[in-house]
This record gives C-alpha cells, structure tokens and sequence, in this order.
C-alpha cells in the first residue's frame, strides 16, 4: 500500500514540481517587488501592515490563489480526459489511493505557495526596513520597531488569515486552505465523471461557504465566525465521501 | 518513477516545512528579547507589596504584554489578541446638560421687523426674566453596534438665579403680512433661548469635575452641581420615567419629561459648591461638594436612599484650590467603602480611601498627594496601593496612613511603537 501509494503520489506530485514551484516562486518574488512599489513613496513613519495592505500584493496573492485552485481542477481532469490516468485505475484497489495521492499532492502545492508567501512577506519586510533605514539615515529619526514583524503579523487581518497566531484563528484558517485542495479534487473528479450538476452545485456551495469565511475573517477579524466553521467541514466531509464513493464505484 | 524526481518532491516539501518555521521564529524570536519587555526598577520594601497584586496588559488591540507584579517580582508574556478594526465612533450628546430657561413669560415684548431687502419679517419674543435651572439627563442604548434608543429625562430643579436676565428667541417669519403678538408666540414656541445681558452663573461647571448620576440597585439617582450661587432647596433626586427622545424634540425646553423625585433634602446645600455624586458597591451614595462653613474645603457627605439618612460627613481636602485639585475624580470600588483619586493639572493624583467601620463612615487613608495620574487603586489595612500613568511607563506605589511610601516602583515601556498604551491596570488585594 505505502509504495503504491508513494508511487502514485510522487506521480501526482514530484512529476509536476516544474509547474507547482512556479506558484511560491511568484508569491516569494513579486511581493517584494510591489511592496518596493508601495514603499518607494514612503518618506515618514509608516506601518508595514498598513503599506502591505496598500499595495497591489493582496491582489497578487488573491490571484495566485485563484490560479492554484483552477490548476488543481485542470490537473484532474486532465488526468481523465488524456487517459493516462486508466491506465492507473485498472490496477486492483488503485482508485482510493490515487484519489487521496491527488489530495495529498493538492496539500503540497498548497503548502508550497503558503511557504513562498511567507517569504514573500518576509522580504516585503526587508524591503520595508531598508527604507526606514533610509529615512533614518536622511532625517535622523529612527522609526523602526522591536518585533516590527511581529507587531505588524498581528495587527492585519489578512496576516491573521495567512499566519494565524490563536487556536480558533488555525483552525480557521486550516479550513480555509484545506477546502481549496479537497473541493478541486473532487469538482475536478466530478466533472471528468460528467457529473455536472452534481459537482456544480457542490463546488459552488463550497465556495460561496469559503468565501463567506474569508469575509467574516477579513471584515471581523475580532471573533471567528462559528456558524461557517461549522458548515463548512460538513460540506467538506460531504465531498471527502462523495469522493471516495466515487472511487469505489469508479462509475465514470 | 526517477529517484531523483522523488527526492526533489521531499526536498521541495521540506523546503517549504523550513521556510515557514524560518518565517515564524524570525517574527517571534523579538519578542522574546529584553527590548521587547517592559523593565522594572523598585525602591524600598518589596515585601510591602504582599498584600497587593499588580496586573495589566502594555500593548494595543491586536497585541500585548500582559505583566502582574506581586511580591515575588515582575511577570510578563507576550498576548496575541484578535484584532480589532477600527470603526466610525458614534457622536454622542453629552450626557447631562444644564439649561437656564426663563422662569416665567411676564413682561414678554413681541416684535416683527421687515427684514432688509425682502418679503420676510424678522420676529422677536423678548422676556426679563429669572433663569431657572433645568437639569437633563440623556441615555443611550447601543444594541448590536448601531441601532440606539435614546431616553431623556428633563428636571426642574427648583432652582433660580437671582439677577434678572434678558432672554430672547427670534427667527424669520415668511409671510406678506406683520403677525400680532399670539403669532410670533406660537411660532417661537420651539425655538431656543437665548440670553442677553449678564450670564447666569453657569451649573456644572467647577474646577473639580465628577458624575453627577450614580446608580445604584437599579436605580438612578442625580443632583444638580450648583454653586452657592443658586437659590432654592438642593434636592438628591431619584430618577422615575423617562421619555423617548424623538418623541419629545420638540417640546420647549421650559417643560419637564418624565419624572424626578426629589429624594433627599441637602441640607445647609445653598452655602456648598456640589461637585458631584457617587455610588458604593452597598448602595450608599456619597455626596461630594466643598462647603464654606463647618466643613470647609473638600467634603464628603454618606446618605443611605432607601431611608434618605445621612450616615457620615468627612472632609477630605481644606481647601481644594490650594491643594491644587481641580482636575476629575475617579473612583474605585471595593468591599466595605471606596478609594478615590483626584487628578491635578499637574499631573499627580490626591488619593484617598473611604470605608465603613464599627463606628460609621471613616477616612481609612486620609488624602495624600502621589506623582502621576492614577489609573488604579486598592486599599487594604489602611494600606493604599497605586498605580499611576507616567511619562516613562507607569508608577505603583505603596502608602501608609502617614509617613515615607513603603514601596514605590516604575515600569519601564519599552520603545515598541507609540500606538502602544498601558490598558486594563489593576490592583487586586489578596
């Protein structure tokens, strides 16, 4: 099991690292990069979270985002479409495990544009000091702070979201990420199946519920909001099984 | 599959495992660094503290230092709290408003002047007259971040100033003909007054500033902050109904609303300066004025209002001009009685604890000036703890009754933004 599995997930994973390592390369590169844009204009003291926030960065990130989930989905269906994939699934008991290898793969992508967000985030704050530094150097005031990444992590909403520092906020935001994978794989699955209707409607109750969260997270960040935390998983569990129905039944 | 494939996909993962460790210690590890704390300097016994406990949080509303400093030295740790976004405050009335109306209409002129230039009449309702003090008290509902109900209550305190006073209302009537006196009248009726010649003695406004509403089992109770310059009876009133504030807009400002009961007669209250009224943690309500006779300077009378008994008179400051308060007071509950703290335009604090003993009402720390601001106090066995705001960080102090302070130490901020405050200070005795 464990080595077909592992085959099947360094198939689904490692096969494609070219085209996932694009992702956190963009998210570590050009955040910095329109940071610097946001920053260059800077001439007094400035919060880091408050010019992140003003810059064109959440946009670079909301369409890497979207860009992963739709990958996500083109990589399966794909798989179907080119036959490759039957070759796989005419092995005994294959279809559960390339199911969950394609998961699992989805989960790393995903862990690796997270990581290169972070970093992205990380020079974005060497970007910020530099030119406190400057300022410093130009005016005499020093207007850098202990823990200024800390501080800055803290006071974001969007940084909450993406570092999440409390229990409720991880759980939250572990829902929030985990839903991208497992709700592509499966619309992806679903609609290379021609279960249209079926895998419509799930995804788009997903992603309306997903987005309602990402809302409440970003509008009010003070409390996490429990009625969608709460929906959300069952949704997930729903398509997890819907899912791994499918696969037992391999009726596509 | 190629190995090397497999290995560049567990390297890839791992990478990314690390990099996000990398990016959390790098925002953490400060935090943890001595410029990131706040730093304590004492003097004195530290062994004074240990009926007392220090607590407080140094930070703003996404983040903190939560410290509690108790006799075993200082604690500290870092606090991630939800962020807060901030939203557009409310405008809100102030709470209590005084208002000087025309005691009565006698001797009223009516007047309408063509006004230059147009078809329109400037009118004019003109009264000499005594100002009578009406007193209102506003409250506020705010349910579910917007939607507020708003209920006022409008006394007539009784009480008149004595120089005759030239009021006047006047706005400019649109009409093709001069209106007689019963139109100007009625058309003015809603218009504020305003007032002429010599102001009134203006209420509320003393040196020492204080609440002039307490409430207390479930209750509300009010007097009017007048000086001796007022006559008529000075009254602790009880407030009853209320009304609505949109259904009495319009309404002049002579008219009453809702009801106030005259509860307690203040006695000798028209040779007193009132400043204010306060409630205990047992419903006793404390009087604060400044008296000119028997007891000078800073007073404190005890009235019981189920009963409407006075149960102590203490004086507190001689004189409270010279003692330099003329800043607010604030107060701090606990068993048994109250501390209370008046700040100065200095900057510092006259602190002082009042409490219920065998014998009735007692000063159990008699007033004694502290530097800083205070922002929290305790007393406990004639023991006063308390905790100023400094320029630097904050003070805490250990008092007796009399003499040199037991213990006195300052918390150090450290330079971490200037967003950054001291909230939710504390002394808690054990």
């Amino acid at each position: 099991m464990n080595n077909k599995f592992l085959a099947l997930f360094c198939r689904e994973f490692s096969g494609r690292l070219r085209q996932i390592w694009l992702f956190p390369l963009a998210a570590a590169l050009f955040q910095p990069a329109l940071y610097w844009l946001a920053v260059r204009e800077m001439y007094e003291s400035a919060r880091f979270e408050e010019l992140y926030l003003s810059s064109a960065a959440p946009i670079l990130l909301a369409v890497l985002f979207a860009a992963l989930t739709g990958w996500m989905v083109w990589m399966t269906v794909q798989d179907f479409s080119n036959g490759s994939i039957c070759t796989l699934l005419t092995l005994p008991g294959g279809r559960g495990r390339l199911w969950l290898a394609k998961l699992s793969a989805f989960c790393g992508a995903l862990l690796l544009l997270w990581a290169g967000i972070l970093a992205g985030i990380g020079l974005s704050y060497l970007v910020f000091s530099g030119r406190c530094a400057e300022i410093a150097r130009i005016t005499g005031q020093d207007y850098r702070l202990n823990a200024g990444l800390w501080l800055g992590l803290t006071r974001a909403a969007l940084f909450r979201i993406l570092c999440p520092m409390t229990l409720p906020e991880i759980v939250s935001s572990l829902l929030l990420f985990l839903t991208l994978p497992l709700t592509s794989a499966w619309a992806g699955w679903a609609f290379a199946g021609r279960h249209y209707v079926r895998g419509g409607l799930g995804s788009i109750a997903a992603a309306c519920l997903w987005a309602l969260l990402l809302r409440e997270r970003l509008l009010y960040p003070e409390e996490i909001p429990l009625p969608y935390c709460l929906t959300l998983p069952m949704i997930l569990a729903a398509v997890a099984a819907d899912s791994l129905q499918t696969v037992r039944r391999a009726d596509f | 599959m190629k190995r090397s494939k497999m290995i560049a996909g567990f390297l890839s993962t791992g990478a990314a495992l690390a990099v996000a460790a990398a990016f959390f210690a790098v925002a953490w590890l400060p935090t943890g660094a001595p410029e990131f704390r706040l730093s304590l300097a004492g003097e004195g016994d530290r062994s004074a503290l240990a009926p007392f406990s220090l607590h407080g949080r140094f930070g703003d509303s996404s983040a903190a230092i939560a410290f509690t400093l108790t006799e075993n030295g200082l604690a500290q740790r870092v606090e991630v709290l939800p962020p807060t976004l901030e939203e557009p405050g409310f405008v809100t009335m102030p709470p209590v408003e005084y208002a000087c109306v025309p005691d009565s209409t006698e001797g009223a002129e009516y007047t309408a002047e063509l006004t230059d230039g147009t078809e329109t009449y400037h009118i004019r309702e003109s009264v000499l007259s005594e100002s009578r003090l009406m007193l209102t008290l506003e409250e506020w509902t705010v349910s579910n971040g917007s939607a507020f109900e708003q209920k006022i209550l409008r006394a007539d305190t009784g009480l008149t100033c004595p120089d005759r006073h030239l009021y006047w209302r006047e706005t400019v009537w649109s009409s093709d003909r001069e209106p007689d006196a019963a139109e100007i009248r009625e058309v003015l009726e809603f218009e504020n007054v305003s007032y002429e010649t010599g102001n009134p003695p203006a209420a509320g406004e003393h040196p020492l500033r204080m609440d002039i509403v307490a409430k207390t089992g479930g209750e509300t109770y009010f007097v009017p902050a007048v000086d001796s310059m007022w006559e008529g009876t000075r009254y602790i009133y009880r407030a009853g109904s209320t009304g609505t504030w949109l259904d009495t807009v319009l309404l002049p400002q002579q008219q009453a609303i809702g009801s106030a009961e005259p509860l307690i007669e203040i006695d000798e209250g028209s040779e007193m300066d009132i400043y204010g009224l306060y409630a205990t943690e047992d419903g006793t309500l404390a009087l604060f004025y400044r008296g000119y006779r028997g007891m000078n300077g800073l007073s404190c009378r005890l009235y019981d209002p189920q009963t409407g008994e006075m149960e102590g008179e203490l004086r507190l400051i001689s004189s409270p001009e010279e003692d330099g308060a003329s800043g607010s007071f604030r107060f701090f509950p606990d068993e048994g009685g109250f501390s209370a703290a008046v700040w100065t335009p200095a900057g510092n604090s006259v602190v002082f604890s009042v409490r219920r003993g065998a014998e009735g009402w007692v000063l159990s720390h008699p007033p004694r000036e502290i530097p800083g601001m205070a922002a929290a106090l305790a007393e406990q066995g004639g023991r006063l703890a308390a905790v100023c705001y400094t320029d630097a960080g904050i003070s805490f102090a250990v008092c007796p009754p009399e003499g040199e302070v037991l213990y006195a130490a300052e918390l150090t901020r450290p330079d971490a933004g200037s967003s950054r405050t001291f909230y939710d200070l504390a002394v808690q005795t054990r």
